[in-house]
């Protein structure tokens, strides 16, 4: 009998340690941020906000837009309005211009040491490892954001000079994006252009369930750039896969004209 | 009978570990499920995407009910990131 109960708890031991890695892990802090970015860098017009979340549970964090998944639900329910009415005649109207629209898609998932992003291209999500840190260089100089004290670090991720803003009065070391790995959280990060520019606006405590985008296709950064690449070179051929009607010329040529102006990525 | 029900636990702890870890191995998951998933009686619609800018993108889809709500929705994503 003493067997069969050893057994049993070591089953439930098993049982548990695989919840918490498939998606079942939970958060303690949810860190709010809000993202202003540019989508055409040429144009300062073309300004886009998005508010990021960033789940933290232990050694696990996930960065994902806090609309998305509000959007997600509104539009669920609107589709299925939609294929509900529509069930006699075969003919659905698939309207959420009144819903409003997520900017930033990709999503950042930390477990430990092994970071991944996730993306989009089209209508294919993608996921691929984040391998290079950062290696930030931490300065003396100081400011005040949102009552805490904050030091100031620098660092180059691929591209981009960035500068960050931590604080030691949070003493986890992650941040937005792929800012992590600082003796604090990051409340402010930006690039040199301030191209992109993460500023914290809240902090709570939440338990709350941890679930990345989930049906991704795992590549490497240099393939999903490839493709990114090939896409915008021809983003026609990638519409004419979804469409079973053939695309206008006038819809064609503004698709064209619309890909020119999408030239920043924060990857 | 101890014996078979202690080998059933580990069958059974076998099988939850195997499922595991890694975001990684877990979308990988997804995506098997997906592509083996039964596919339900085809239904064939004519779709009208209204998007954020006011354009109309009409068009027809034809697939299970069961995907087709997703499907919808990431092809109209599609359509408003490019057009608006």
């Amino acid at each position: 009998m003493k067997e069969l109960i050893s057994m049993m708890f070591l089953l439930s031991c098993f049982l548990i340690k695989a919840q918490n890695n498939v998606g079942g892990a939970t958060t303690n802090i949810v860190c709010r941020y809000q993202v202003q970015f540019l989508k055409d860098t040429l144009n300062v017009e073309s300004k886009k906000n998005e508010i990021m979340a960033l789940q933290i549970g232990g050694n696990i964090s996930l960065y994902k837009s806090e609309q998305k998944r509000k959007t997600d639900s509104l539009r669920h329910e609107s589709i299925k309005n939609s294929m509900q009415n529509a069930q006699d005649k075969k003919s659905v109207v698939i309207d959420f211009s009144k819903i409003p629209k997520v900017n930033l898609v990709h999503e950042v998932y930390k477990n430990g040491d092994d970071l991944v992003i996730f993306d989009n291209i089209i209508k294919d999500q993608y996921f691929y490892p984040a391998n290079k840190k950062i290696d930030w260089k931490i300065n003396v100089e100081t400011k005040q954001i949102a009552g805490y004290t904050c030091q100031k670090a620098t660092g180059q991720y691929n591209n981009r000079f960035y500068t960050a803003w931590f604080t030691k009065e949070i003493p986890i070391s992650e941040g937005p994006y792929t800012f992590k790995g600082l003796p604090g959280l990051i409340l402010e990060v930006y690039d040199t252009n301030k191209y992109f520019f993460i500023s914290l606006i809240s902090i709570q405590r939440l338990n709350e369930e941890i679930i990345p985008m989930n049906r991704a296709i795992k590549t490497t950064y240099n393939d999903f750039k490839k493709k990114r690449r090939e896409v915008n070179d021809n983003p026609i051929a990638e519409l004419q896969k979804l469409s079973n009607n053939p695309i206008s010329k006038e819809v064609k040529d503004k698709v064209i004209e619309n890909r020119k102006r999408k030239n920043n990525y924060l990857d | 009978m101890k014996k078979i029900i202690l080998l059933a636990a580990f069958g059974v702890a076998g099988l939850v570990s195997a499922k595991t870890s890694e975001i990684v191995e877990k979308a990988e998951i997804v995506n098997t499920d997906n592509s083996t998933k039964e596919t339900v009686i085809d239904n064939c619609y004519t779709v009208t995407y209204v998007l954020s800018c006011g354009e109309r993108i009409l068009d027809s889809y034809c697939d299970s009910y069961d995907d087709i709500e997703c499907d919808l929705m990431v092809i109209w994503d599609a359509w408003d990131n490019e057009l608006c």
